[in-house]
């Protein structure tokens, strides 16, 4: 073969080589590399959720552990809010306030509420409550007691309305009270 | 052999190639095995990381923190009805009983049925009503001369804060 056919041979061959090397390198070094950056994204944002996980994890543990050791605040807690309906507990109640205010209890009717959710996707749970009307009697000094008591017993009991009738005399007044506790499921 | 510019060209050709494909095999063999087995050993901690705290204890931990949530939510929105009471003893003339009162506490509104002497009295106390700074407003529902009285219904409307604690 003559030397010029030869160098064209070759030139001819390494152009192939070159151009075989950048279809290679767009079709599968290129594929390849963007599957890397993937990868690397999912790793960076896995070590976020793994770190992020573990601070949670931790947090929850310290609070576990506080929570077990203290178990006033457990029952603290269950006293203002039950997580039950206890409904013997909340008539005790009612009645308990009554006899140390000096009013007496002519009636008490219940009807239990729909629960209220705090928000759709929120983890906390619902709370239920009870409507309770009471109607009672006694001195104005005796109600106004009772009512204060009510608002202010460890078990969270909001007046929603008050109704007192037979004033202006000297008779003892009576006054229909609709409360509204609650609990939580 | 050809020798001079093309054999230079060759070798060119054939180091980028060899480069190339060792970048390749690199990618593909060596560091995309070591990102896949890196995901695999977080995707491991992250299952061992829920099995730290058992079922129960979660359970146990929504129940507390909802406890808490919802306590502090239903404290911020407790009323002091009994606050009618002490405005009431405050803002009521000497010559005024009242018979009969209704407090609302989502209205705000409290109802009052009341007698006073005459009716330069009532007008007093609607003025000291109007005076209070816990009153937003009030309405003479009505009004009534009856046996040397004035029998009167008024409403009152009691701002916001008022029934707060």
């Amino acid at each position: 073969m003559r030397p010029a056919t030869k160098r064209l041979f070759s030139i001819l061959a390494s152009s192939g080589l070159l151009i075989g090397t950048i279809i290679f390198f767009s079709s599968a070094v290129m594929p390849e590399y963007k599957n890397i950056q993937q990868l690397r994204g999912e790793k960076k944002s896995l070590d976020a959720v793994v770190g992020e996980e573990d601070r949670l994890i931790n947090t929850a543990s310290q609070l576990l552990n506080e929570y077990q050791n203290a178990a006033n605040l457990r029952d603290n807690l269950s006293l203002v809010l039950p997580r039950e309906e206890a409904l013997p507990g909340m008539i005790n109640q009612i009645q308990g306030i009554a006899r140390s205010t000096g009013v007496t209890i002519e009636g008490i009717n219940v009807e239990n509420l729909p629960l209220t959710h705090s928000e759709k996707s929120s983890i906390v749970e619902p709370v239920g409550s009870f409507k309770a009307t009471v109607r009672i009697r006694g001195s104005y000094e005796a109600s106004r007691s009772y009512v204060q008591s009510l608002e202010t017993n460890v078990r969270i009991i909001d007046v929603d309305s008050m109704a007192i009738s037979g004033g202006g005399g000297a008779g003892p007044l009576t006054t229909n009270l609709v409360l509204r506790t609650y609990y939580q499921r | 052999m050809p020798s001079g510019v093309p054999q230079r060209f060759l070798a060119f050709s054939v180091l980028v190639f060899i480069l190339v494909a060792l970048g390749y095999l690199g990618l593909a063999y060596g560091y995309a095995s070591f990102l896949h087995s890196q995901i695999a050993d977080g995707k491991a901690k992250l299952d061992e990381l829920g099995r730290r705290i058992s079922a129960d204890d979660q359970k146990e931990l929504t129940r507390l923190y909802s406890q808490i949530s919802n306590t502090q939510k239903l404290l911020s929105s407790h009323v002091l009805a009994s606050r009618a009471f002490t405005f009431l003893e405050a803002n009521t003339a000497r010559e005024v009983t009242y018979i009969g009162a209704d407090l609302s506490v989502p209205d705000r509104r409290l109802t009052l049925d009341g007698a006073a002497a005459s009716y330069d009295e009532l007008v007093r106390q609607l003025a000291s009503y109007k005076r209070a700074p816990e009153v937003e407003r009030i309405n003479l529902e009505s009004s009534e001369a009856v046996g040397g009285a004035v029998r009167f219904k008024v409403n009152l409307i009691f701002k916001p804060a008022i029934l707060k604690p």
